[in-house]
């Protein structure tokens, strides 16, 4: 009787997890990359980036520009970093209202406990368990569907409001809960893009030194695979949904995702194991690089590496040229706008596909956020649009 | 033709339903009865749809899953169907015991819409 009662309860709860995986989102758009920068501002949008992908066909080893574009940035870690440090005068004065911060904690799993991040446009978010919100006494923000499931509450701090300065109620009074109400302490990591070429952007990890326990470097950890012989699909990139010359779109981003797995695309495997094959039609191509850098990566750094990247394949320009990035799933914000929530998985890609004449393919891949769901359907019913 | 070039030049399309469901998962003996590093793909696809016979009957089993990778260590990745998702979730977190009498767990690890996602384990930046 009792293992019936175990079973349903976890039939139940995996339908319940399953069905929120199922509701992801995916889309496909198409842009022309032209003076408008579409494609640059959708990667601005993208704070915290934890893992960058790079398919390159036709290449034999990672260029050099994408290391280049990568090793300008130092990423620190933060051991047990009070949270009061975070909204002190000198750190906003010297990182937050200049250049660009990204900081975010790390460990840290959003759906269980306390998570902090500083966006680069100098607002502090504390994704906190209702525990920890009850005894802090801030204010929370709206909480969508999810978060209220889930008893998240998330306050938000603008660190750039001019009332926002010692003297002021609002700021004591944030300054009083973060500091002698909770001493909440985390593990962090930040990255610092200077506003003064003259600035190094190491400058943070010495403010930190004295702050917390102890502060490291965090390096990126980069892997470089090399494939030969490789089945790539055809695409057209004017008929996303399959053409005689071209591929659906969502088989071409499976394969994407059988490259990143390193799943064989041209051995012959038994059909008892698998079914998966190359999407049809397709080609083989001699050579093929997959390039994955993991750790804290900046919009900057993405955006200094994707106009490299366009200026490369400018001259040769063959076979697609796929650009990933994985947002980190326990971070608080999706992008600049959007929350994310991370209830058995937190999804969160943006996918590049550099295609001839100008064009370009941006998948967006999340789990579902429900508050985006009428925007959605209205883009759907847009006329002329499909 | 103005607003055909128009058109053709900007393109959006939301796919709600997604066809299969990622799982990565690790099998793992226990006490170490069986390298699970000496598991051939073939075999590992039995003791899956062992697990979900065992649960689902024959009816379950008849579901199409797909190995996609085997790692050492137990580690898979699978492609199941969406609308069976949970039923092999729950199949395959039930079975406990092999045909040889060994005592055997699945365990889901991560779980996706996208197998782009999987590539990237999620928690484990240390």
């Amino acid at each position: 009787m009792l293992f019936c009662y175990s079973f349903a309860i976890k039939v139940k709860k995996n339908i319940k997890m399953a069905a929120s995986i199922k509701k992801s989102t995916f889309i496909l758009e198409k842009i022309t990359l032209d003076d408008t920068q579409k494609d640059l501002r959708r990667i601005q949008e993208q704070n915290f980036t934890q893992t960058l992908s790079l398919v390159l066909p036709g290449e034999n080893v990672v260029p050099n520009f994408v290391l280049e574009s990568l090793t300008n940035q130092f990423t620190y870690k933060l051991h047990m970093i009070p949270l009061f440090c975070l909204i002190e005068m000198p750190f906003v004065q010297a990182f937050v209202k200049k250049g660009a911060i990204n900081l975010m904690s790390i460990n840290r799993k959003l759906d269980t406990d306390d998570s902090v991040v500083i966006t680069p446009n100098g607002v502090l978010l504390l994704s906190l368990t209702k525990d920890t919100f009850q005894q802090l006494g801030l204010e929370a923000v709206k909480q969508t569907p999810m978060q209220r499931k889930q008893d998240i509450y998330v306050v938000k701090i603008n660190l750039l409001h001019k009332s926002f300065r010692p003297g002021k109620k609002g700021y004591n009074r944030t300054l009083w809960c973060l500091k002698d109400r909770l001493d909440l302490v985390m593990d962090c990591l930040v990255s610092w893009e200077p506003h003064d070429e003259k600035l190094c952007s190491s400058s943070v990890g010495v403010y930190f030194v004295d702050k917390c326990d102890k502060v490291e470097r965090f390096d990126l950890k980069q892997t470089t695979h090399q494939y030969t012989s490789l089945q790539c699909p055809k695409v057209d990139s004017n008929h996303p949904t399959g053409s005689e010359i071209g591929c659906n779109f969502r088989d071409f981003f499976e394969w994407l995702g059988a490259i990143a797995c390193n799943i064989p695309t041209n051995e012959s495997v038994d059909p008892y194991i698998s079914t998966w094959a190359c999407p049809e039609p397709n080609t083989n191509i001699p050579r093929c690089c997959l390039f994955q850098a993991t750790g804290m990566i900046t919009a900057q750094a993405i955006v200094r590496l994707w106009k490299a990247l366009r200026h490369h394949t400018a001259q040769t320009h063959n076979y697609p040229v796929c650009l990933t990035l994985h947002g980190f799933p326990d971070s608080i914000m999706k992008n600049k706008h959007e929350f994310n929530n991370f209830y058995i998985a937190g999804d969160n890609l943006y996918t590049f596909v550099l295609l001839p004449e100008n064009c370009c393919w941006l998948y967006k891949a999340s789990v579902s956020v429900m508050s985006q769901l009428p925007t959605i359907v209205v883009a759907l019913h847009r006329p002329g649009l499909m | 033709m103005e607003v055909q070039e128009e058109v053709k030049s900007s393109l959006l399309i939301s796919d709600k339903h997604h066809p299969f469901v990622y799982l990565k998962i690790q099998l793992t003996f226990e006490n170490g009865e069986e390298d699970v590093n000496e598991l051939t793909p073939v075999q590992f696809k039995f003791l899956v749809m062992q697990a979900i016979k065992e649960t689902l009957g024959e009816i379950g089993a008849s579901t199409p899953v797909d190995i996609l990778k085997l790692w050492d260590e137990g580690l898979a990745i699978l492609r199941v169907p969406s609308i069976e998702a949970e039923k092999i979730w729950a199949a395959l977190t039930l079975y406990s015991t092999t045909a040889t009498q060994k005592k055997c767990a699945f365990r889901v690890l991560q779980a996706s819409a996208f197998l782009l996602a999987l590539s990237v384990n999620s928690r484990d930046l240390r």
